[in-house]
């Protein structure tokens, strides 16, 4: 098996506050993974820029990629992180023809559990672990980027199939929040208040989702 | 009345006396259904108007316990039935529901925050806003009865979080009929024609999961129930 590119953009380590579960602590020395390392400073890095990056790093991919992981700045790993799963769920999510898998999400629309842990999603917000396939690349390499967006969003409104691993893999350095408020469109929410996007965001998800999985395996055993 | 011929379920229609044009509007939403048995509850005005629905649901639900009713249907007067609706289509949901433990089967819904498909017909739902159409199974029909409240009772608060077995109809079988008024919550009153929009919102949404639960089933390990 080839290695897996990992594209991983990280603000200094001295400012996420001693914690040490950053992709490239963690997959630097993987026999796994070709980890492509672009050190930003989060707080002056607009988003436009890390669109650049993104398109940059499609570029430079080989002819033969199929897939590779992009990190969005303030990345972390959580302890649920381990390289079989990750491998194992995209092997299981490759049969559905994914554009896009997350390792985590700060917020999710509609979200439905179709395989043990594998969840179909229908927006998403946190871009800190996504495996981008193949069939996303000149989507995203023709897309240009324009005052107002956001990368997470921008992924999430070119791909069509987005899955996400449960429980999460990767999760949202406090340094790095997604700021700003958006209104989703179409009517996702009951009421039209922005949705506020914040690390504590990722523990609100993976609350929503274990209710969902819970859910499901009730009715699936009984 | 198709493979349910002879069933005829209870069902209970709320209603103020003086809303006399509401009784004709639902009377007129039943004629020729003979599958439902109606029992009009005609009732006067409370103060406070969600506080009157929660207890005309409430004694419904006595008069259900004390005629060993084992399921019934509480209806408001603005109830319509959607074109989605058929006899045959609606009783083989009591049933799915029935054996996946239901407390609460609505046929359709202004609102839930988080959903998860059970079969191609049903949804469970952790929370819902409207109750114009809501079958309700006998082993719920004491903790109905038992839940405490007070005068900020709203039935489909209280029902939603009472009950951790509540599902959804989809197609929805019946939406809200918009008189232009609630005589149940302000903001309805305040904003008539939301209540049409709370309805087409959220069957959109319900719409989403229905595919995908449809798209991916063959990879799902749910057994859905053929009647």
């Amino acid at each position: 098996m080839s290695k897996i590119r990992y594209c991983s953009l990280e603000i200094p380590l001295e400012e996420l506050n001693g914690n040490l579960r950053c992709p490239s602590m963690l997959l630097s020395d993987s026999q796994h993974f070709d980890l492509h390392k672009i050190n930003i400073r989060t707080s002056d890095t607009p988003e436009s820029k890390i669109w650049t990056h993104l398109q940059d790093e499609i570029n430079s991919l080989p002819k033969d990629s199929q897939y590779f992981i992009f990190s969005a700045p303030g990345a972390l790993l959580t302890e649920d992180y381990d390289n079989t799963r990750l491998f194992r769920y995209l092997n299981i999510s490759s049969q559905f023809d994914p554009e896009i898998l997350l390792g985590g999400a700060g917020w999710f629309s509609a979200a439905i559990e179709i395989r043990n842990s594998l969840f179909w999603v229908e927006h998403f917000r946190g871009a800190h672990f996504v495996v981008i396939f193949r069939n996303m690349y000149d989507k995203i390499l023709r897309t240009s980027f324009v005052d107002g967006d956001t990368i997470d969003l921008k992924l999430s409104y070119l791909a069509e199939r987005k899955f996400l691993l449960f429980p999460f893999v990767a999760s949202q350095s406090a340094d790095a929040l997604i700021e700003g408020e958006f209104h989703m469109h179409q009517g996702y929410f009951d009421s039209n208040a922005p949705v506020k996007v914040a690390v504590s965001s990722y523990a609100a998800s993976t609350g929503r989702l274990a209710v969902l999985s819970k859910v499901r395996q009730f009715f699936i055993t009984n | 009345m198709e493979e349910n011929e002879g069933l005829s379920l209870t069902t209970y229609v709320i209603n103020l006396i003086e809303r006399e044009d509401r009784l004709s509007s639902i009377l007129a939403q039943f004629a020729n259904r003979p599958e439902f048995n109606l029992k009009i509850r005609r009732t006067h005005r409370h103060q406070i108007g969600a506080v009157g629905l929660w207890e005309n649901i409430l004694w419904c639900i006595a008069d259900a316990l004390s005629n060993d009713e084992d399921v019934i249907v509480i209806c408001e007067d603005d109830h319509t039935f959607t074109k989605s609706y058929t006899s045959k289509f609606f009783f083989d949901r009591i049933f799915e529901a029935y054996d996946l433990g239901c407390d609460i089967l609505s046929g359709g819904i202004g609102g839930f925050n988080y959903a998860v498909p059970v079969s191609e017909d049903l949804l469970w739902i952790d929370y819902f806003w409207c109750t114009q159409f809501i079958v309700i199974y006998k082993p719920f029909f004491q903790r109905i009865l038992d839940a405490p409240y007070d005068d900020t009772v709203t039935a489909d608060h209280l029902l939603s979080v009472i009950s951790t077995n509540k599902m959804v109809i989809h197609p929805f079988v019946s939406v809200q009929y918009n008189f232009g008024y609630s005589d149940v919550t302000k903001q309805s009153d305040d904003n008539p024609d939301n209540i049409n929009e709370y309805f087409r919102v959220t069957e959109s949404r319900i719409s989403v999961y229905n595919q995908i639960f449809r798209k991916y089933k063959s990879y799902n390990q749910f057994q859905p129930l053929n009647y």
